[in-house]
């Protein structure tokens, strides 16, 4: 008899372009029950490293993987699990390698820069901005700004965040996509990043 | 945003890489001609990082939660003592309930009537009855212990045995606090306490973001009291929010319950029983495949 908590490649997918509890529900599952953790750590230990290494190289994967289902680049050509053990594989590989910085975007980490210092450069530049954007950002504008990301409705923002009504929840979004555009664009530093980025074509 | 052109409305589908090839290179060309579009791009850019910082911050801290819990059982061989429990406990209780119905006086108000019998189907759609209908002929004493129907009784074992408990974890979610009503409903739950569980889940609201878990939790702990009536509502309620997972699942157990409140004979039952038989990807697919086919053969 099938396991009723198994889920299908399509449930799975569904649940990450969810609503909040569906991908909390989902993120649990793939954690405690679908295998794919204790795969990722195995072949971590195989290949030279060790179970904690092993965990952190499946957090990292498990972002990724979010991230590409949620935005489309996940086409369908393999199942999910293995989808799933190729971005963990590439990414321990390059890992281990010291290929990249640390913590890239879907798009650079598929592509990783090994020869250009100056796109390096100002990819640590780029984190070292986001870090501080997010320290001045207020947690409800946070909360905000997450939410908004994965295309929840204002109505479901409005439930998320406990506010009265969806368009309580669309003030508030514009407020704090506003807030951020200001501080950013007070910031000569952040300002020249952006024009320096322009001109790199990225 | 302001809507400056004909290009700010796609900038989100640029930088997620959806637009078309043609349009793709459209946008390209009009980055290169337009530098307020640029600045806006790379402005946009550096939001979606910001905002995927912070998805991958709360991945993270999920995962910290659920590596600092102690896990579940290994499945296999305990997984099938802990259902060998829970099957005599619910054996048990069943057995208790049966007992304590054949011995009620019928007129005693609160107490539980037997499943409805088949003759007289009890449609759920589109709404529940508010509870279940005791069955009384003009001519009987209502003193005497009322007769129960066998195969009422052989439907409700039936839906017993193919009873599994939910997945506790699911149902937690990810940040559990010792002050949510869920959480003292699951330390009830896991208690087997499930009076005081139905309890601490009386006053949440629909407007809660654990509303659709909640009634999930009530539905179970109502099919454990033997309350199948109403666990029957609880679980149409989930299976008919679409949210998923919950409602999958609540598909499932809504037949259980249904089995076991004697209306198994009901074009609802029917209709529930087809919808998940209609869908081989539906977690539910095998098990109702097994229901019908052990409802067949009796």
């Amino acid at each position: 008899m099938k396991n009723p908590a198994g889920r299908t490649d399509e449930q799975i997918t569904q649940a990450l372009l969810g609503s909040v509890p569906q991908r909390e529900a989902v993120f649990v599952y793939l954690y405690r029950a679908s295998g794919w953790r204790e795969r990722v750590v195995q072949h971590v230990c195989r290949d030279g490293g060790d179970a904690p290494a092993g965990e952190d190289v499946f957090q990292e994967t498990l972002i990724l993987f979010d991230r590409n289902i949620r935005e489309g680049r996940f086409r369908g050509d393999s199942s999910l699990q293995t989808y799933f053990f190729g971005i963990a594989k590439q990414y321990w590989f390059n890992r281990r390698r010291n290929i990249r910085p640390e913590s890239l975007t879907p798009a650079t980490y598929s592509h990783p820069d090994t020869d250009n210092p100056e796109k390096i450069t100002l990819l640590i530049e780029r984190q070292q901005m986001i870090s501080h954007i997010l320290e001045v950002l207020g947690e409800h504008c946070k909360k905000v700004l997450e939410l908004y990301k994965l295309s929840l409705s204002n109505e479901e923002i409005a439930l998320e965040m406990g506010l009265s009504s969806p368009e309580m929840a669309k003030k508030y979004t514009y407020r704090c996509r506003e807030k951020f555009r200001t501080f950013v664009l007070g910031r000569k530093d952040m300002v020249e990043h952006l024009d320096i980025r322009l001109h790199h074509g990225k | 945003m302001e809507n400056k052109g004909p290009y700010y409305d796609q900038i989100d589908a640029y930088l997620s890489g959806q637009l078309e090839p043609g349009e793709q290179e459209a946008m390209r060309k009009a980055i290169g001609q337009d530098a307020a579009l640029a600045r806006e791009i790379e402005m946009r850019r550096l939001e979606f990082d910001v905002s995927e910082a912070l998805i991958a911050d709360v991945i993270r801290q999920q995962l910290q939660r659920l590596q600092s819990e102690p896990s579940p059982p290994v499945r296999p061989p305990k997984i099938q003592k802990i259902y060998l429990i829970w099957l005599i406990a619910a054996i048990l209780v069943v057995a208790a309930i049966g007992i304590y119905r054949w011995n009620r006086p019928a007129s005693q108000p609160q107490a539980m009537p037997p499943p409805a019998s088949t003759d007289q189907p009890k449609d759920i759609v589109p709404s529940l009855p508010s509870a279940p209908q005791a069955v009384q002929t003009p001519n009987e004493n209502p003193q005497t212990p009322r007769p129960t129907n066998e195969q009422n009784r052989r439907y409700l074992a039936l839906a017993t045995e193919l009873y599994q408990n939910p997945d506790f974890e699911t149902l937690r979610g990810a940040a559990p606090d010792a002050a949510d009503p869920l959480e003292t409903a699951l330390t009830a739950w896991q208690k087997q306490d499930y009076t005081a569980a139905v309890s601490a889940l009386r006053y949440i609201k629909s407007n809660d973001p654990k509303y659709w878990r909640a009634v999930t939790l009530r539905a179970h702990a109502q099919f454990k009291l033997g309350q199948f009536g109403p666990a029957a509502r609880s679980f149409a309620a989930v299976a008919d929010s679409k949210m998923m997972p919950w409602c999958e699942d609540a598909d499932g157990y809504l037949l259980l319950a249904l089995l076991a409140d004697g209306q198994a004979g009901t074009a609802a039952f029917r209709a529930r029983l087809d919808k998940v038989l209609s869908d081989t990807g539906h977690p539910w697919f095998e098990q109702a495949k097994t229901l019908q086919s052990r409802l067949n053969s009796k």
